[in-house]
């Protein structure tokens, strides 16, 4: 049976995969096992029947002369085979993909975790009892911008490394064609991977809720004087482990819609406003955090425009999709 | 052994004469057509499924799927009412040809 199946997926290998074929090759598939199932019953052995039932199929050509005409019409120019995605080269893209997620996502982290250390570092030379050595608000400080200043490069490198590895899979945009044998696979692995990916993002919604819990539990239970800058750090390093898998988990989900063309990603245009703004919004955010710090000494409060611009973006984001799918 | 050359001209003829009778599917049609000609012309998957395809453009046949009496869906296939027009245009066709390539063949 898998002998005939794999025998069908090499035939249609080279046609494009409209609705019309994709009912074609599932139409014969099904006839030809059940031609298969019929001279089995007959009593011919399984190789025997295979060889009939293949036997029995004729010319490849007779179908795609016949099926691909109105096909070229409406598809400009037929690709060449250098689009055409194998299983392997499909593989092999998930696999940088996931890599390139655990850099990204590692960058992001590092940029949060090197806000929290500053953020820490910024604290009023209060005594930490827990602390091997007392803050002095100086010295602490210059640690502090040294250290972000550190992670902020070291997240730019893993960025630019990042996106640099996927260089090589630059022809997976829009316009290729997954090879047959690599579809069923792509489908079963995506399959495979959604039954976990909810579980990640409902772990990180949980970890995104309960962190500023940390600093409103403390400040309702006891008097924290003092500490919530502390706490501030603290919760920023949980929301960047939230982030973190967000990212990579987001990433792996990209690979495999990209490749069966699913969702946001059979649309040709890419939704250019809207990387247009984000990217130039989150270094603006960054700019006043700094000024706001650096000028007028609001570190303790400075950080609060990350959420906010997160949940600003969030809402134009989704306003702008509703005013879009109005319009088409 | 029957050239495809030959026959070629004549599997929508075929086709629809079965479909005439009842709509069927495509192993349906090829299992029928085997029975009938009593093993001496088998359809080719490839023929059967351009064939289908070339009358369902011309609006000779009409597909609709339905589930299979061993509950699989199946892509059934019913002759419309040009399609009744059209075979018998290619029956009365075959008569003509019958006859001309009959005064050639000589005992």
């Amino acid at each position: 049976m898998d002998a005939i199946r794999s025998y069908i997926d090499n035939m249609f290998a080279s046609f494009p995969r409209t609705e019309a074929v994709l009912q074609a090759k599932a139409d014969m598939l099904a006839n030809m096992e059940e031609k298969y199932q019929e001279f089995m019953s007959q009593g011919c052995s399984e190789y025997e029947s295979v060889g009939k039932v293949i036997s029995e199929f004729g010319n490849i050509d007779e179908l795609l002369s016949e099926l691909k005409i109105p096909v070229q019409a409406t598809h400009k120019t037929p690709l060449p085979d250098a689009q055409q995605v194998s299983r392997d080269e499909a593989e092999s893209y998930i696999k940088s993909m996931k890599r390139s997620g655990l850099l990204r996502a590692f960058a992001v982290f590092f940029i949060l975790c090197g806000v929290a250390i500053f953020i820490f570092m910024k604290a009023p030379s209060y005594d930490v009892e827990w602390l091997p050595f007392t803050l002095n608000t100086d010295v602490n400080e210059a640690w502090g911008i040294v250290s972000l200043l550190l992670m902020v490069a070291i997240a730019v490198g893993l960025f630019i490394y990042a996106n640099m590895s996927l260089e090589e899979y630059k022809y997976i945009k829009w316009d290729f064609k997954i090879k047959a044998n690599a579809q069923q696979w792509l489908e079963d692995s995506r399959h495979k991977f959604m039954r976990y990916y909810p579980l990640t993002l409902i772990f990180g919604v949980i970890l995104c809720i309960l962190a500023p819990l940390l600093i409103i539990l403390p400040s309702i239970l006891h008097d924290v004087g003092g500490m919530e800058t502390t706490l501030v750090s603290i919760m920023l390093v949980v929301i960047a482990v939230a982030v973190f898998q967000f990212i990579y988990f987001a990433n792996i989900k990209e690979a495999y819609d990209r490749l069966l063309q699913y969702g946001d990603y059979n649309r040709e245009p890419e939704n250019k406003v809207l990387a247009i703004v984000s990217s130039a919004v989150w270094p603006l955010v960054m700019i006043i955090f700094l000024l706001n710090g650096f000028l007028a000494d609001r570190w303790g409060t400075a950080w609060i425009i990350f959420p906010i611009t997160g949940l600003a973006m969030a809402i134009f984001n989704r306003v702008y999709n509703a005013i879009k799918g109005y319009k088409d | 052994m029957i050239s495809s050359d030959v026959i070629r001209g004549y599997n929508d003829l075929i086709i629809l004469s079965l479909l005439l009778e009842r709509p069927s599917y495509g192993y349906g049609i090829s299992k029928q057509i085997r029975k009938i000609t009593d093993d001496r012309y088998i359809i080719k998957e490839t023929t059967l499924y351009s064939a289908f395809n070339r009358l369902l453009k011309q609006e000779f046949i009409e597909s609709y799927s339905d589930i299979s009496p061993q509950g699989r869906s199946r892509t059934y296939y019913r002759i419309s009412s040009s399609g009744r027009d059209y075979y018998h245009e290619k029956c009365e066709e075959w008569e003509l040809t019958k006859d001309v390539i009959n005064q050639f063949i000589k005992e």
